[in-house]
């Protein structure tokens, strides 16, 4: 589903890819709503009714595994456990995910995500 | 006196430019280790340090803490380590996370693998900045003094060498000294001297022999007073530009009379 599902005719794709890494590409640059109620209305579309029956999620943060009872965005993780998102960094299955695209990112059981900033250092 | 001082030096110096910046201050800073943020604002301010470095680590979910930026001036520029990588792929993997929030392509390469000595790996790190200088990174590796890969640095693009001085926070000063003199004479990008500086003395030895700035963290964060020695260290480094530039006289075996040897009162 993020690698590229929803398409736009004639659309530019701004990919974030670095090499060797998969494509994501920036919903904004498709002219597609990019708020997580929308990612839920994307899931429904695309899974039916059964993506809300979701009981639990596992997922790793930051080398932990962690437990959620419903889908959430890649925002909506990163709002829940940092207290700024201003300089935070995500990494999902070692991709680099930058902010702008973190609305659109629903996370999936088994995915591995990195949230990393700055800290001092020598 | 203190403002003829002042012209003088400034008129008599370029300023350092790494990748087309120009710094007049050649005092880095790093920011690890420090007890309080406070401390850490005011060593940057009174040093007017023009450059930091900061690392990049997983944010400790269970603590919300205060994000170091916060207190790094905008006009101060950025220079992420890859501490914690041990090769090269991973000295990548971290500049690229870094990259990605936004906060510049200044990178200082340091890949370790030696618990007990902190020693720098330089073949991985040559690796690592040719990859990275080839995507567009401002790249200044840090590395055990050696010439051949001082040379093979500067093919693979990199902004500057940082030699290190002593073993990363030993505070032993510049017992590299004979190697670095080495990369000074023979390097054209500018030398940093890096690791090991633990007193103001130590950063006027490296600049009096012609290095072009140097990077200070464990002697400052530790000390009792860090923003006093910052500011001493600032102080210091451009005093041992001040001797460079002058073109200190060399150093003697035997003694040279300071006064004149004619004219003594019991002269018949």
């Amino acid at each position: 589903m993020r690698t590229g599902v929803f398409t736009h005719k004639n659309s530019h794709y701004d990919t974030i890819r670095k090499p060797g890494q998969k494509e994501i590409h920036n919903a904004q640059t498709l002219m597609l709503p990019s708020t997580p109620a929308y990612g839920r209305f994307r899931n429904y579309l695309l899974f039916g009714p059964n993506c809300f029956k979701m009981t639990s999620m596992k997922i790793t943060i930051n080398g932990t595994m962690r437990e959620f009872g419903e889908s959430l965005s890649l925002n909506e993780i990163v709002e829940q456990f940092c207290k700024t998102n201003s300089r935070v960094i995500a990494e999902l299955n070692g991709t680099i995910v930058k902010n702008p695209c973190w609305n659109d990112i629903m996370i999936k059981e088994g995915d591995k995500l990195e949230l990393v900033t700055f800290v001092g250092g020598g | 006196m203190s403002s003829l001082n002042h012209s003088l030096s400034t008129s008599a110096d370029t300023p350092l430019v790494i990748a087309g910046k120009s710094f007049k201050n050649r005092f880095f800073l790093g920011t690890g280790k420090f007890k309080n943020k406070s401390d850490l604002a005011e060593s940057i301010r009174l040093s007017g340090t023009e450059i930091v470095t900061v690392a990049l680590r997983r944010i400790d979910l269970e603590r919300h803490e205060d994000n170091i930026l916060e207190y790094i001036p905008d006009h101060v520029t950025l220079l992420t380590n890859t501490s914690g990588a041990r090769t090269a792929d991973e000295a990548v993997r971290i500049a690229r996370l870094a990259e990605a929030s936004g906060c510049g392509k200044w990178i200082k390469i340091e890949v370790i693998n030696d618990s007990k000595y902190l020693l720098p790996d330089n073949q991985e790190t040559l690796k690592a900045t040719e990859i990275l200088a080839a995507e567009g990174f401002i790249v200044l590796p840090y590395v055990s003094p050696d010439l051949y890969i001082a040379r093979q640095l500067v093919k693979a693009g990199a902004a500057t060498i940082m030699p290190l001085g002593s073993l990363i926070g030993s505070n032993q000063g510049l017992k590299t000294r004979e190697l670095i003199q080495v990369l000074i004479e023979e390097i054209d990008i500018p030398i940093v001297v890096d690791a090991g500086i633990g007193a103001p003395s130590h950063a006027a030895e490296a600049m009096e022999m012609g290095a072009d700035a140097v990077l200070v963290n464990t002697a400052v964060a530790t000390a009792g007073h860090p923003p006093l020695l910052a500011e001493a260290f600032s102080m210091a480094t451009h005093a041992g530009r001040m001797a460079y530039l002058s073109q200190l006289p060399e150093r003697k075996n035997l003694a040279d009379a300071s006064s004149p040897l004619t004219g003594f009162l019991y002269e018949q």
